[in-house]
This record gives C-alpha cells, sequence and structure tokens, in this order.
C-alpha cells in the first residue's frame, strides 16, 4: 500500500463523516471530529436506524457511485459498520473501478 | 424552484397541455413520446419562442436498465431533474373489460409496471440529490357515466403505489403525489353553456367547465407548493371526490 | 343457516385469512372448495379438520394466474354441484423491498399473483354467476393498498388494482345481483403480520384504536357479512376490518 493510497483513505474517511453522515443524513448533535474511525453507527454507538440505513446506501450511490444494492444485506451490514469498514468498501470498489484501465 | 422537467407520454392530449403549461412556466423539459412521428408533430405545433426549451425523445422499451438510462441521462442533459411527470394514455378499463378481460387485466398489469420503473428512476436521481417531485396525473374515474374513459384500476392501483413511495422518498425531501384531473370540454361535446354543464349536476350545481388546457394549469398548485405535501391526492376541479 | 349447502371457492386457503374463512363456510354448511399453490401438508391438515367436522371440501392445487387451471376448477366445481355462489379472491402475497432497490421480478411476483390472479378468477366466476343469475365476489385487499406502505410499493399498488377493480366489477355486475365488495384487513394474527419487526408493530398498534391485532376469525365475520344477504345494498366498496388502525 503506497502513501497515495493512504491520504485517499485519510479523505474518504472525512469526506464519510461530514458529507455522507452529518451533511446527508443531518445530524445536528455531531461533529466530524466526534465520529471516530470505529464508532458502531447502527443500533448502539451513533444509534442510526434502519431509515438511515437507507439514506446511507442511497448516499453512497451518489457519493462514491458504490451500487450497494448488488451486495447481499448480510453482507452489506458488516460494510456498514464503522466509518473505517465503509471506507474500505469504497476504496475497494475505486479500485475494482480502475481495474480495466 | 422549479427548473427541470421529464413528462413521459407528452403524445396524449393530457401530456401536450402539460408540456405547453411547463414551458410557459419557464421551465426547460425533455418530453418523451411514444413514436418519432408523435414527437416531430409536437415540435411542428409548439410555438417558435418555446423550440429551444424542450427536448423530445422517444420512449424506448419499458425495461428497468433502458428506463433508467433514460431518466439518468435526460438528467445530466439538462443539468437536473426537479419535476417528473408520469403522463399516460386514459383508458378505458370499463370497455377493455367487456371486450377482453385477460387482455384488459395484462393492459392494467404494463401500466401500473410503467408507473413503477419510471418513478423508480426518477425517484433514484432525485433521492441522490436530495431533491424533486414526482407527479402522477390521472383522470377521476367517476367521470365514466359522462362519456369519459374511466379507469379505477389504473387510478387506486397508482395511488396506492403514490402514497408508498412518499413514505420511502421523505428522508430524502422528494415528494410523490397524485394529481386527479377532472371534467373538461370535450370537443364531441359541441354544446356549450347550460347543456354542457347540466351532465356534472351530479358533482356540484351548474360548474364551471374548463378546457383541457386550463385544467393543466391545476399542475401550478404542485409546482408552487408540492414540496411541503407527499402522498396526497389533489383533485382538480370542482365537486369531485378526492378521497377514492 | 346462510350459506347451507352453497358452493364457496376460496383462494389461498390453506393458512391463515383463507383457512379461517374456508372453516367458517364449513361450519355454516357449505361445499367450501380451495386453491393452494404450494402447501401440501397445509392443505392436508385443513382437509382434515374441515372432514372431523362433518364438512364437504375439495382442494386444487395450482397458481391463480394459471388461467387453464382457473377455468378448469370452475368448471369442474359447476358440473359437480351445477352452481357458485360465492368466490373469495384471497391468495396474496407480498414482497417487500425499498423501491429504489426492487428488482423488477419481485415487483412483476407480486402484481401476478395478487392482480393477475384476482382478475383471473374474478372473470372465470362471473360468467357462472351471470349464469344463474346471483354470487358474491370478495376482494380480499389490505390497508396497504388503501393507504401505502413503505417497503410495499409492489405490495400496496396491487391491493389498490384490486380496490379498483371491485369498483369496475360493480358497475358491471351489481345491477345484476352479483355483490362485489373488498375488504382491507389491517394487522391481523397471522404469519404475514409476523414478519413486520417488533417495534414497528408496536408502533402499529399504539396507533389502533382497538390496541391489539385482529384474528383472520374476525376477518372471515366480515366475509360472511359480505357474501350473504345482508349485503345486498353493499357494492364496490372496500370495508376496513383494522381495529380502528391509523393506516
Amino acid at each position: 500500500m503506497g502513501v497515495e493510497q493512504i491520504l485517499d483513505m485519510d479523505t474518504i474517511k472525512q469526506t464519510i463523516k461530514q458529507k455522507l453522515l452529518i451533511d446527508r443524513l443531518k445530524l445536528e448533535d455531531i461533529t466530524a471530529e466526534e465520529i471516530t474511525d470505529d464508532l458502531i453507527l447502527f443500533g448502539e454507538g451513533l444509534g442510526l436506524d434502519s431509515v438511515e440505513a437507507f439514506e446511507v446506501m442511497v448516499g453512497m450511490e451518489e457519493l462514491y457511485g458504490v451500487m450497494v444494492e448488488q451486495i447481499p444485506a448480510d453482507e452489506l451490514k458488516i460494510h456498514l459498520k464503522n466509518v473505517q469498514s465503509i471506507a474500505e468498501l469504497i476504496m475497494a470498489s475505486q479500485q475494482k473501478g480502475t481495474e480495466g484501465l | 424552484m422549479m427548473k427541470t422537467a421529464f413528462l413521459h407520454h407528452a403524445e396524449t392530449a393530457s401530456g401536450t397541455a402539460t408540456a405547453l403549461y411547463l414551458l410557459q412556466r419557464g421551465i426547460r423539459v425533455t418530453a418523451s413520446f411514444m413514436v418519432p412521428e408523435q414527437a416531430e408533430q409536437f415540435r411542428a405545433d409548439l410555438p417558435p419562442q418555446w423550440q429551444e426549451q424542450i427536448q423530445t425523445i422517444v420512449a424506448p422499451d419499458v425495461q428497468m436498465k433502458a428506463v433508467e438510462s433514460l431518466i439518468t441521462g435526460s438528467a445530466e442533459q439538462m443539468q437536473g431533474l426537479d419535476l417528473y411527470i408520469h403522463g399516460q394514455d386514459w383508458v378505458d378499463e370499463l370497455e377493455a373489460l367487456k371486450h377482453d378481460p385477460a387482455e384488459f387485466a395484462l393492459k392494467s398489469y404494463s401500466l401500473l409496471s410503467e408507473l413503477f420503473l419510471y418513478s423508480r428512476a426518477a425517484g433514484s436521481v432525485m433521492a441522490r440529490k436530495q431533491r424533486g417531485q414526482i407527479i402522477v396525473p390521472m383522470l377521476a374515474d367517476s367521470l365514466h357515466y359522462d362519456g369519459f374513459p374511466s379507469s379505477p384500476v389504473y387510478n387506486q392501483g397508482a395511488l396506492a403505489f403514490v402514497k408508498s413511495f412518499a413514505k420511502e422518498l421523505s428522508p430524502f425531501r422528494v415528494s410523490v403525489n397524485a394529481l386527479t384531473f377532472g371534467y373538461f370540454r370535450m370537443e364531441k361535446k359541441a354544446a356549450s353553456g347550460r347543456n354542457n354543464r347540466k351532465p356534472f349536476d351530479i358533482y356540484a350545481l351548474k360548474p364551471p367547465v374548463p378546457e383541457l388546457e386550463e385544467l393543466a394549469h391545476g399542475l401550478g398548485l404542485l409546482l408552487d407548493y408540492g414540496h411541503g405535501m407527499s402522498g396526497q391526492n389533489t383533485t382538480w376541479g370542482y365537486g369531485i371526490q378526492s378521497v377514492l | 343457516m346462510t350459506f347451507r349447502d352453497h358452493v364457496i371457492l376460496i383462494t389461498g386457503v390453506t393458512r391463515g385469512i383463507g383457512r379461517a374463512i374456508a372453516l367458517r363456510f364449513i361450519a355454516e354448511g357449505a361445499v367450501v372448495a380451495g386453491i393452494y399453490v404450494r402447501d401440501d401438508e397445509a392443505a392436508e391438515q385443513l382437509r382434515g379438520t374441515a372432514e372431523e367436522a362433518g364438512g364437504r371440501i375439495i382442494l386444487y392445487k395450482g397458481s391463480v394466474s394459471d388461467h387453464g387451471f382457473v377455468a378448469n376448477v370452475m368448471k369442474d366445481l359447476f358440473e359437480t354441484y351445477g352452481r357458485l355462489d360465492v368466490l373469495v379472491n384471497n391468495a396474496g402475497r407480498t414482497n417487500d423491498q425499498m423501491a429504489l432497490f426492487m428488482e423488477e421480478q419481485q415487483w412483476n411476483e407480486v402484481l401476478d399473483t395478487n392482480f393477475i390472479g384476482t382478475c383471473c378468477c374474478s372473470q372465470e366466476a362471473v360468467s357462472y354467476m351471470l349464469r344463474q343469475g346471483r354470487g358474491a365476489i370478495i376482494n380480499m385487499v389490505s390497508v396497504s393498498g388503501i393507504y401505502g406502505r413503505e417497503a410495499q410499493t409492489n405490495y400496496a399498488a396491487s391491493k389498490g388494482a384490486i380496490m379498483g377493480l371491485t369498483k369496475l366489477y360493480a358497475r358491471l355486475y351489481a345491477s345484476q345481483s352479483i355483490q362485489v365488495s373488498a375488504i382491507a384487513p389491517g394487522m391481523i394474527e397471522t404469519e404475514m403480520a409476523q414478519s413486520v419487526p417488533a417495534e414497528k408493530m408496536a408502533d402499529f398498534l399504539k396507533h389502533t384504536a382497538a390496541g391489539r391485532l385482529g384474528s383472520a376469525e374476525e376477518v372471515a365475520d366480515a366475509v360472511m357479512y359480505l357474501a350473504g344477504p345482508l349485503a345486498s345494498y353493499h357494492a364496490g366498496q372496500t370495508l376496513k376490518i383494522d381495529g380502528g388502525f391509523l393506516r
């Protein structure tokens, strides 16, 4: 893993926290800094519910072009565990996207 | 503020009236037609000042991928999709059922499927952008007593679809509403004044009977205030029940 | 007994509401015919229960949207018993998903069984009912078809369409003594209700005047009214059996 990719990871995580979660879900009582990479997002931790899961899925399609509908539900649950796992999913899908080049 | 719209089935009489109204409102329109000849005819009849404001296209086969592609492509081309209007031909279900029940069932099924595919595609674009309005127009089905085509199956099915979809899209601030049109002056009814109003006494005493073009103005209600309501059925006309 | 020796055809008969309706008509002395598509074990169980009660029941296995099959069932019934008094279009299925993620197949399956199936059975039955100069068709819809429900654009649209079909049939046939109406059950204690998450169900019940789920038998009670002479002036309407549920 090169330095470039690590930087990308940081940027991705930052946009997940600010754009995907705080902005799109209109989370008013938390800042991006307060959302740690490993904070559980659904149920406990940040306490997002199933409606917000749906919003996150659509947000991921808009912000990163990740087509979540094709991912089986139980697999998706793992990907949406925390900011770190979402970032890894986005990273993987971006790499897949460039594979053909 | 509504700036861009996709109008499906612009070839219908109500579709054309709707297209003209949208253009009058300064909205950029992509209008789909069933066959190229209809699109050409529409352009030929269109006043010059609106020629640049509208793009006409021919609708593809009703398949999920093709529809998705059409809608997202049009949204990109217009640089936005604020409004999707699901126009469709007003079918006479009573006649269809009497004539060929199996065919009638399949036709109703295909109309509802078309509504699903197109609304889904439009809703997807709008949910991502977190803004937009979907409008499903229909003709009041009680009007069958007055010689209008009547479609209770489509109307009731579409309305249930609208209400369900509205609940799903509200987190994204996208509203989904039905707009039911009431009676209007049909061409073949040459009589004017009192004789024209009498058939509608059952709805309201001596009601005004507008032209179809005037009827389309009812869309304005949703264009201007539709962002504040969703899952509703607005009935544009005097005395017609909006609760089906 | 109102329905003694009447011939009743119920689709989706082996479980839940269909089953309760079947047993109710059996108790009323009717001949009950039922269509089911999958569960042989449940079918045999129903047959056992009906026969133990001294009732007459005939079960046919097939799909309500298979026109040939449906035509044969009704032909068989009419040839055997010389009458077809009531059709209850109860066969229905769900395949829930948010519309934005719903596959075409999920949409088609539900519209097919629910709407096409109801059209198919109704169109076949009505020809016999016209011959005998009377009959009743009762369509099982849902409050979802009236108010809509999230993750059910397919189910709601199919049930809404059936509500429209109910009106259409009433317009055509009410004046010929064929009673056509629909029932919209709310939250009923059946397998279908079990798939609603507990938290959501609690919320639904909070918004229900009766504060509880309904029973399949309570829905069957409404069928008894709509299928019989007490409902002779009840036409093309959808009757909610929902304990006063907001939606």
